[in-house]
């Protein structure tokens, strides 16, 4: 069964891009921000495993904790002194700002890891098993669990904590919840804080999977419009939604087209959404 | 700078036009070819300016123009056999009737919005120029040579730069003077109310993307001519496309001349401050664009309007800060 090893291969590579779309979503929804470093942020994380499973010799796998509290402090640290100073600036602006920050973390990783390709090789790379004649590698399966599941603890941590409600208060009305006496820099700050903190756990999964070079976030862009906007901005499920079904237009195109054109087929498919589904599948922003 | 009069001004710039112009006859080719890419990008930065800072589209992938325009004349000149001039006419043209054809769609996008479709339209163009045969795929195409010795070549080059970057200013001179400067600026400060006093926005911003099209259209051609040389990957490149909109706001957007100061400032320090760092070159650059959103949104121009002051700069950290 061919078809069916297209679609699993398609459903376990959209939870990845479920999980890597959610944070540039939030910031999208919250903030109001397009976030072009968010795809280096990624990479940085993806950095990281590498230097600590080949300092400490730990399995990979377990890293991606590492990945997240460094990213975290370091995203609450950008978003406090630098991003939060142009915050009110407009798109221009802040889109101008975070394409600067995107080329100062290139360089830094250039600089430390030089531009060659890196990659983790843990011992049960390449291993898999057969589901009624699909195979079904086991790093995929793993990378597709962990990337579901931060993305669902990410819903209940907004849905359902006071912080998390603060966050989605701000988003819904940064006026109404400044009079409700929050303060907006320290919720952006937490925001952008989770938002990194995620984009490196993810970058922790990618590296598993797929070498990476200091310029692979570049290659995110498509992904992260495609999924932030089909799902509705600022919408996990609909992330969530979105990520599985781009999963499986990119796994499918590749029965039909050579796999040379999969990189155009995604971009038309992202201008089609942008031009007809501006609103995403729900219909509506969710917030912000 | 409203303290100098008019007369005054048209001395400086007067000084400034034929300064350049008997420029490459004391200099050697290395500053030649130096100043032909300054007015490179200051062709760039003021294309930009015309959508993004008359009418407030945020084209960040406008560098796509620039791509196309270059293969449209590679592919004429060694595909069809055509010469210099009738082909980058097309290049020009090619991109601005590209613009008119997915400005339609594209252009009726919100401001987040349409800033994503240009970037996914600049991916996309550049794939698909590395995955046709007729562009020579991912390996580039090379051109033909300029006729004539190095030296003949590098003023071809200048004076042709020049003459672009003045054709640019002065449709950007004309378009802020006329009727159609103001409908822009209306649909920048508030498409649905432009509408509601008459302005249909949709020609109005499709013009301003096509003018800024063909502009960079036309840099893009002779970019191809010049390096002789061109890849998807180096003219299709994002970077260079931050570059012109960071020269744009460093100048100020929606000023004629603002951009083009832009673009000398910026290229000159970094021919000669950072050009010198290699390994850092992208820190730097990053650094420099942190800086300007920082301290000068608004760009130079109004930093020294009325007298410059140093408390200018905090207030404008002020305005913008949560």
């Amino acid at each position: 069964m061919l078809l069916g090893q297209f679609i699993i291969n398609g459903l376990l590579q959209g939870g990845f891009y479920a999980c890597l779309a959610v944070p540039f979503s939030i910031v999208f929804g919250i903030m109001g921000m397009i976030n072009l470093a968010h795809g280096t942020q990624v990479i940085l994380g993806a950095y990281i495993t590498y230097a600590v499973s080949l300092a400490l010799g730990i399995d990979p796998f377990l890293t991606f904790p590492i990945s997240m509290v460094s990213l975290f402090v370091l995203g609450y640290l950008i978003q406090k002194y630098i991003i939060n100073l142009v915050a009110k600036g407009g798109l221009v602006i802040t889109s101008l700002l975070t394409f600067g920050l995107n080329l100062i973390i290139i360089n830094i990783i250039l600089l430390i890891w030089k531009a060659d390709y890196r990659g983790t090789n843990p011992w049960y790379m390449g291993m898999s098993f057969e589901l009624s004649s699909v195979t079904i590698p086991y790093v995929r399966l793993g990378i597709f669990v962990i990337a579901i599941l931060l993305t669902i603890v990410t819903e209940i941590f907004l849905r359902k904590t006071e912080t998390g409600n603060a966050i989605v208060a701000t988003a819904m009305n940064p006026r109404a919840a400044q009079l409700m006496g929050m303060d907006i820099g320290k919720t952006y700050c937490l925001t952008f804080a989770i938002s990194s903190a995620l984009g490196g756990a993810v970058g922790s999964l990618f590296i598993l999977a797929n070498p990476v070079s200091p310029f692979s976030g570049d290659n995110f862009f498509v992904i992260l419009f495609v999924v932030a906007i089909l799902g509705g901005v600022g919408s996990i499920p609909g992330a969530l939604l979105a990520g599985l079904l781009l999963g499986l237009v990119e796994s499918l195109s590749v029965v039909v087209f050579d796999i040379q054109y999969q990189k155009i087929i995604l971009s038309i498919f992202c201008l089609l959404i942008l031009i007809f589904l501006p609103n995403g599948l729900m219909g509506k922003r969710i917030y912000g | 700078m409203g303290n100098l009069g008019r007369s005054a001004w048209i001395i400086i710039g007067g000084g400034i036009f034929f300064f350049l112009l008997a420029l490459p006859l004391t200099l050697s080719g290395y500053w030649v070819r130096l100043f032909t890419n300054i007015f490179l990008f200051a062709i760039l930065a003021e294309s930009v300016n015309i959508i993004a800072g008359y009418c407030g589209y945020l084209a960040l992938g406008n560098i796509m123009f620039f791509g196309l325009g270059a293969y449209v004349e590679a592919v004429l000149m060694t595909k069809c056999g055509l010469s210099f001039f009738p082909s980058l006419l097309a290049a020009g043209a090619g991109a601005g009737i590209f613009a008119v054809l997915i400005g339609l769609p594209i252009l009726r996008l919100k401001r987040e919005y349409f800033l994503m479709g240009t970037m996914v339209l600049l991916i996309l163009l550049r794939e698909i120029t590395s995955n046709i045969s007729i562009t020579g795929g991912g390996q580039g195409i090379s051109l033909p040579l300029f006729p004539g010795n190095a030296a003949r070549s590098n003023l071809f080059f200048y004076y042709l730069m020049f003459v672009l970057m003045n054709l640019s200013i002065a449709c950007t001179f004309f378009i802020s003077r006329s009727y159609l400067g103001y409908a822009f600026r209306a649909i920048r400060f508030d498409e649905d109310t432009a509408s509601v006093m008459g302005i249909n926005p949709t020609p109005y911003k499709t013009a301003a993307w096509a003018l800024s099209a063909f502009f960079t259209g036309l840099a893009g051609g002779v970019y191809a001519y010049w390096m002789t040389y061109i890849e998807p990957g180096d003219v299709y490149h994002v970077a260079p496309s931050i570059k012109m909109f960071l020269m744009m706001v460093l100048g100020g957007g929606g000023t004629v001349l603002g951009p083009v100061a832009g673009a000398f400032f910026i290229e000159f320090i970094s021919e000669f401050v950072w050009g010198r760092f290699l390994e850092i070159h992208f820190l730097i650059l990053g650094l420099i664009l942190v800086l300007v959103c920082i301290f000068t949104p608004k760009g130079f121009v109004f930093l020294f309007q009325g007298g410059f002051r140093l408390s200018k700069l905090m207030a404008g950290v002020k305005e913008n800060k949560v």
